[in-house]
């Protein structure tokens, strides 16, 4: 017998010849069997390797009677009882015949064909290679060792072979093949396509923070350049700019000067266009080069359409291109963060692509499922890079052109700023004086903390235009002068042009010395921002590129566009401006939708596509635009994709009406909008089937978290599994309303069948909901321990699932500890689960053990006690990667170091448990535990009321659990209070109320008249403030938390307004 | 009898002198270098090269030899605090793709190979007892080996003898700046030790590092300060260090043998003076926590080598020193031990960043001076 295995490309299998028929492989398990075995050295495998590779997930037992069938299937489709031997424990695959399998012959030739060099046994290697090995499988683990080498053995066939086209197909970033390509095409004389291939390899370079061509390719490119007949340099604007600016200039020396001294601040540089900003930060950096500093721009809009964050992260990524090195300092989870946001990419929402029903793949869930606040890392994640950048001179960080940044930008950027007070940094933003909320918004918080200064960038007076007009036109008149200030108005970009080009300049266009063809190739290209490449070029001016590069050509001649590292970019926003200012709206329109089509070819992101079509006013922009909310929501920039939510409303139809009405509930939700309930509300008029069940729960969720109890119960009426995605969605809204309803029995019920619904991964969200109802419901019946001890039983061999399972507690815990359960109460039960724990070697819940003790003792005031277990219980988790627990024992540890006075060793536990808290999955209940503790921590109330605020920027209103909220909003209460900040006082008041009505019965209620006594002192009502506190005292001593009678029955601190 | 003339006479051929001498070498000066240990001695070192040291190597077309030694190459780093382990890939900058460790048997051996390769005259077994001087300026020096005692002129002799200097002791080159703390060192070579990369730990008090070398040795050295390191074990010492490691070195083959550095604090000599110069450890020395020693020699044979050509010995000075002033603080501060958790990452965040421009100041040697690009 004779048999062929095909595994290179997709799996085939012949016997003397005969194919088997793809549809007899009717048992997915009988062909891996076949798959791996064929793999295997001899095609022969231990049987517990073949249970192991195939059902990792069972246990022998349980696998070994599938091993059996599989064999049986397997032999069925290959047509012959010999195909597979299993004996003793060995399984063979053919082992009585003779077979070739296609990747040995590959692997071999390749071997000897790289081994020898020669061409010929190159070819033939190549021929073998008929694609990526088992591309049906590619997540089996058994087979990606393998796949790999064959594939690195491909590239280095086609490296040899000098197939240098191919390699790039298989690898964009391949260095050699650009470079080879490179000399080819320069050899040829084609220096235009030699600088392209250039920039396709920086392009695909830049996807990673700090990767760059090697210095021999850019040498290389600089001969190309220099071989050219080089474009006249560039109008040296940056000296021309600065006459007349000599006071600016020396302002921002001394701040970059006082910068340096590790006190960073923001400059945020105003002034309309053509004044001259760019020129003045130009003139900037080049004095912080000139002292070591180090520096990255991002611009912007430099096209339209960017990813959240993009000038921001542009600046970032500017910086590691210039210093490559310096990301030899930075954590890889950090630069994983960065480049991941860079790529507007986010792992759990895009493996979902192409699986399943797009209906489900795209719903709603993905906003509520595996998000661990993914925003909130990549703020620490850029801090992190500013701090290590800043640790040598100093650093210097601009974004251009703010006004046109997203909103996602300016959270990051102020995040950025309040972190550099501390740092050698200098954050400098420019902006036009036109509408940017966002920016307005940022800039009031800021100035508020005295981070942030201001300078307005004014036109230039006559004796400044003077010397500006001279330096073009030495032989300037007094008399022509006067007339060029009066015509720019004092605006250097507008003065030089005139002085240049006469008074023409000023009549209509910037745009001079170019013909009407190129000027229309310009306008084509204008429209899709202001930064661009040779391919982009080519395709937005829908020219061959003969007359492409032609227009290139006297676009560069005429300096209207400029070359820079990336490609090129037009010489002044002005002059973009004033090629599209041309264009009437019907024939924008048209170019835009042309831009759209050119863009998708090039396939640019559905973000710049859905921008032009958008604008083309074409109802196609609206899946594109979907797909690039649901982009920017991954990334945490909610407000942005809710605005491109919004813009696409008017125009969706049938399906995308039904995403984006989804979506926009789901957006509203994640950022704490009680108007989440209406968008759901629509959404379920227009969705049908799984969908609309799965927008159903969605809404019933919504309703139960904004209180109204009758709409979810309406909305959750007649819904039952139907066993689809939906139903875990749906059993747990329905469990969660009998809860809020008080029907405790079916609550449970429900919450029971929810957990077999629900896939027991770590990190889900629904899981950590689930748990923690269910602890709600055990607590309830008195029985929170005894569904601690079966959870414990439950995860003892699963330590990642234990994990889950007690971060998935620990809100519940804290119900229990601040709840009528006498302490030595729950010291007793957390000893017990202990030592229930440590027989069981269940490390994790001997840490939350010890952790819960700590708190109890903390509570009642037995601070050696709560010493001794929270800093066991900080090690313990620690050991295990337990983050979130480290997190919350750090926490708790930082209260006694308050209890115990020292507010200096309870701030640095706070800053170590934070970016602990932000990167576990429960990050929603931590933050606002370990800010409310910061808040307490303080060194006085300014410097409280400023930690509300810092608390206030980083988890905004995004995220939060409505239990953990109130550990937040009491303390925050107090501190504004205690600066006589009233407005701030009362809306964060009213968000405790809200969060306490969940405490019902718990010493929160006195937190909260504590919170009001305060208020009431800043109101100068100095009884009512006095009565509250001895009602809070004596609601704090039933609850049996003595440290926190002592605080009330010493009365308030002196208001100090 | 034939006194020997030279351009440039060396005492040390480690590394900071074989460099020197090849440089020099190269550049068509007359060169000798003398050393009074043998041709390819092992000694005690922490062999860990930075991204700057293997740069150098690469520039002078000596990384292949070291490479081809079998040196491992090394693309991951991780820092072990006690609060957690930090992990950084090593992503090809500045022309280098990974980071080396060489044994200094092949690192000094590839190095006196391009020296003499280059033109240079070595001489092993060869002590200098003394430098010769007209009275104003350094003219030569003493040489003597098993045979006899002799002098050689040149025009420059360059002290290139560790931090124990003695050529740095004869010309009186004065200190310009001196570091306060030290840490004392227990060096050993673990085999079979799971390690796939540079390791660092600190923790408060003591600092260790796991640094894979040639033949799948992996040198384990632990520092604490010199005060209280006494009566403390190596294997105390590292379960303090790298407590997280326990397990993997428990599964490996301790070492035969151990090396000691008792500790000496950081210093900053005069570089240059009328006919000497000095380089590496002889006029540039910093605790051996920064495990930066070698990569600093490399780079300042280059800068030194430089000067001479370029006529300008003096301007040797300024630009060692401008790029050593971070490092050199920020390692005498680590040296103190006087850290805990958060600062430690703050003050390897600076030796980041003093590094950083270390490597871009050698890369942009090779660069061109003319203008590029506007970026």
């Amino acid at each position: 017998m004779r048999v062929e295995i095909q595994l290179l490309g997709g799996f085939d299998v012949r016997v003397d010849g005969d194919a088997v028929d793809a549809g007899t492989w009717e048992r997915k398990q009988a062909a891996l069997l076949v798959k791996l075995l064929a793999l295997a050295p001899k095609r022969r495998l231990h049987r517990e390797q073949c249970l192991d590779a195939i059902w990792p997930e069972l246990t022998l037992d349980a696998a070994g009677p599938r091993l059996h069938k599989a064999a049986h299937y397997a032999r069925k489709a290959l047509g012959t009882r010999d195909a597979l031997v299993l004996r003793q424990d060995t399984v063979a695959l053919f082992p009585s015949a003779e077979v070739t399998v296609d990747v040995d012959e590959f692997e071999h030739l390749a071997v000897r064909a790289l081994h020898h060099g020669d061409a010929d046994a190159v070819s033939t290697a190549l021929a073998y290679y008929r694609g990526p090995l088992l591309p049906d499988d590619l997540y089996d683990e058994w087979a990606i060792a393998r796949r790999e080498h064959a594939r690195a053995l491909h590239l280095d066939l086609l490296r040899q072979a000098g197939r240098w086209d191919a390699l790039l197909r298989e690898d964009p970033a391949d260095e050699d093949a650009h470079v080879a390509l490179m000399r080819a095409y320069r050899d040829a004389g084609d220096h235009r396509a030699a600088l392209r291939q250039y920039e396709r390899m920086d392009r695909s370079l830049r996807e990673e923070l700090g990767m760059a061509p090697s210095p021999a390719a850019t040498h290389l490119r600089d001969e190309i350049l220099a071989a050219m007949a080089a474009p006249p340099a560039p109008p040296a604007i940056a000296c021309d700019a600065l006459v007349g600016r000599a006071g600016e200039l020396a302002t921002l020396s001394r701040l970059l000067e006082e910068a340096g001294t590790g006190r960073g601040r923001a400059v945020l540089l105003s002034g309309p266009p053509g004044v001259g900003k760019t020129a003045l930060i130009e003139a900037l950096r080049e004095q912080a080069f000139a002292s070591g500093w180090r520096g990255g721009v991002g611009t912007a809009a430099a096209v339209e359409g960017a990813w959240p964050y993009a000038p921001v992260l542009e600046a970032m990524a500017d910086l590691g291109r210039r210093h490559p090195a310096l990301l030899d300092g930075l954590d890889d989870l950090y630069r994983a963060e960065i480049d991941r946001a860079r790529r507007g990419e986010d792992a759990p929402w895009h493996r979902e692509r192409g699986d399943g029903p797009r209906a489900i793949a795209r719903g709603p869930d993905r906003i509520g499922a595996p998000r661990p606040l993914g925003h909130q890392r990549l703020f620490i994640a850029a801090a992190e890079l500013m701090r290590l950048a800043s640790a040598g001179s100093g650093l210097l960080l601009v974004v251009d052109d703010a006004h046109d940044a997203d909103e996602a930008s300016m959270r990051l950027l102020h995040y950025l700023a309040r972190n550099a007070t501390t740092e050698r940094v200098l954050l400098v933003l420019a902006r036009r004086n036109v509408k940017a909320p966002a920016l307005d918004e940022m800039r009031a918080s800021l100035q508020h903390r005295g981070v942030l200064v201001d300078i307005d960038l004014g036109p230039l007076d006559l004796d400044a235009t003077h010397a500006l007009v001279r330096r073009h036109r030495p032989d300037a008149t007094d008399e022509t002068v006067q007339k060029i200030f009066t015509l720019s108005g004092g605006i250097p970009f507008a003065a030089v042009e005139v002085a240049r080009r006469g008074e023409d300049a000023l009549d209509g266009s910037v745009v001079g010395g170019i013909d009407n063809a190129t000027r229309e190739v310009l306008q084509r290209v204008a429209i899709a921002g202001m930064t661009f490449d040779t391919d982009e070029f080519v395709a937005l001016s829908g020219r061959s590129d003969e007359k492409a590069f032609a227009a290139l050509d006297v676009a560069l001649g005429a300096s209207v566009i400029e070359r820079v590292e990336s490609g090129y970019r037009f010489r002044h926003a002005l002059v973009r401006e004033a090629l599209l200012a041309d264009l009437a709206p019907h024939r924008r329109r048209q170019i835009d939708r042309d831009a759209a089509d050119r863009l998708a070819a090039l396939g640019a992101s559905p973000a710049r596509i859905g921008h032009h079509l958008l604008r083309a006013g074409d109802p196609a922009a609206v899946p594109h635009l979907l797909d690039a909310a649901e982009t920017e929501a991954a990334l945490g920039a909610y407000r942005d994709a809710l605005e491109l939510v919004d813009a696409v409303r008017p125009h969706a139809r049938g399906q995308d009406a039904a995403r984006c009405s989804a979506l926009r509930g789901d957006l509203l939700f994640a950022l704490g909008d009680t108007t989440a309930v209406s968008a759901f509300r629509e959404a379920m008029q227009l969705t049908t089937g799984s969908e609309q069940r799965l927008v159903r729960a969605k809404l019933a969720r919504a309703a139960l978290y904004s209180g109204d109890m009758d709409l979810a119960g309406v909305t959750l009426r007649g819904l039952e599994p139907a066993g689809d995605l939906a139903d875990s969605a749906i059993m747990l809204a329905k469990a969660n309303h009998a809860f809020f309803s008080g029907d405790i029995a079916t609550a449970t019920r429900l919450a029971e069948h929810a957990r077999e619904l629900v896939e027991l991964e770590t990190g889900n969200w629904q899981l950590l909901d689930l748990i923690a109802l269910q602890g709600l419901l055990a607590h309830n019946r008195g029985e929170w321990y005894e569904q601690l001890r079966v959870e414990l039983n439950r995860t003892r061999d699963a330590p990642n699932l234990a994990n889950a399972v007690f971060d998935g507690h620990l809100c519940v815990a804290e119900y229990l500890l601040y709840g009528p359960v006498p302490y030595g109460e729950v010291l007793e039960l957390a000893e017990a689960l202990r030592a229930t724990a440590a027989r069981a070697g269940a490390v994790r819940a001997v840490a939350f053990a010890a952790a819960l003790a700590g708190e109890a003792a903390l509570l009642a005031g037995d601070l050696e006690r709560a010493e001794r277990e929270l800093q066991e219980a900080v090690d313990r988790h620690r050991e295990l990667s337990a983050t979130a627990g480290e997190a919350h024992s750090l926490q708790r540890l930082a209260e006694l170091r308050l209890a115990q006075g020292d507010r200096a060793a309870a701030t640095e536990l706070l800053q170590r448990a934070l970016p602990l808290a932000r990167w576990s999955a429960i990050a929603l209940h931590l933050l606002q535990r370990i800010y409310g503790t910061m808040i307490r921590a303080a060194p006085g109330p300014l410097e409280a009321r400023a930690a509300v605020e810092m608390a206030d920027a980083a988890h905004g209103t995004d995220d939060f659990c409505p239990f953990c909220q109130i550990m937040f909003e009491v303390p925050a209460v107090i501190a504004c209070a205690d600066v006589g900040d009233l407005d701030a006082a009362s809306s964060h008041y009213a968000a405790a109320e809200r969060s306490a009505e969940l405490w019902q019965g718990t010493a929160w209620q006195a937190g909260l008249l504590e919170a009001r006594a305060h208020v009431a002192a800043a109101r100068g009502e100095a009884r009512e403030a006095a009565t509250l506190l001895d009602q809070a005292a004596a609601e704090f001593e039933r609850a049996g938390q003595p440290l926190d009678v002592t605080r009330c029955r010493a009365g308030l601190p002196a208001p100090s307004i | 009898m034939n006194v020997e003339h030279y351009d440039a006479v060396i005492v040390g051929a480690r590394p900071a002198g074989a460099a020197t001498a090849m440089l020099l070498a190269r550049a068509g000066l007359d060169v000798l270098v003398v050393d009074r240990s043998e041709y390819g001695r092992d000694t005690l070192s922490t062999h860990a090269l930075m991204r700057a040291g293997v740069l150098q190597l690469a520039r002078w077309g000596l990384l292949e030899a070291v490479v081809a030694a079998g040196t491992p190459p090394i693309r991951r780093t991780q820092f072990h605090y006690e609060d957690g382990t930090s992990e950084i890939s090593l992503k090809p900058a500045a022309g280098v793709d990974a980071l080396y460790a060489p044994r200094r048997t092949v690192l000094d051996a590839v190095l006196v190979d391009a020296a003499r390769d280059a033109g240079a005259t070595v001489r092993y077994g060869t002590t200098a007892t003394d430098v010769v001087s007209d009275g104003s300026c350094v003219t030569g020096i003493s040489l003597r080996d098993e045979r006899s005692e002799y002098v050689v002129r040149a025009r420059l002799t360059i002290g290139a003898d560790g931090m124990n200097s003695r050529v740095a002791r004869l010309v009186g080159a004065a200190t310009t700046r001196a570091g306060r703390h030290a840490s004392a060192f227990a060096y050993g070579y673990w085999t079979g030790l799971d390690v796939d990369g540079y390791e660092w730990f600190w923790r408060p008090g003591v600092m260790g590092g796991f640094i894979p070398t040639n033949d799948g040795a992996v040198c384990v050295c632990v520092g604490a300060p010199t005060e209280g390191f006494g009566g403390v074990s190596y294997a105390q010492l590292l379960e303090r260090a790298a407590p997280d490691a326990r397990e993997r070195l428990a599964h490996a083959n301790p070492p035969a043998a151990l090396r000691r550095f008792a500790g000496r604090p950081g210093h900053l000599r005069r570089a240059t003076g009328p006919g000497w110069a000095l380089v590496g450890d002889a006029g540039y020395f910093k605790d051996p926590l920064s495990t930066h020693g070698i990569t600093d020699a490399l780079r300042d044979a280059e800068l030194l080598a430089r000067a001479v050509v370029a006529g300008a010995v003096q301007d040797f000075e300024a630009e060692r020193d401008r790029l050593s002033e971070q490092l050199f603080g920020v390692v005498d501060e680590l040296a103190a031990y006087e850290w805990d958790n958060g600062q430690v990452r703050r003050l390897l965040l600076a030796l980041s960043s003093a590094m950083t421009d270390e490597v871009e100041a050698l890369a942009a040697l090779d660069r061109p001076q003319v203008p590029t690009m506007p970026v």
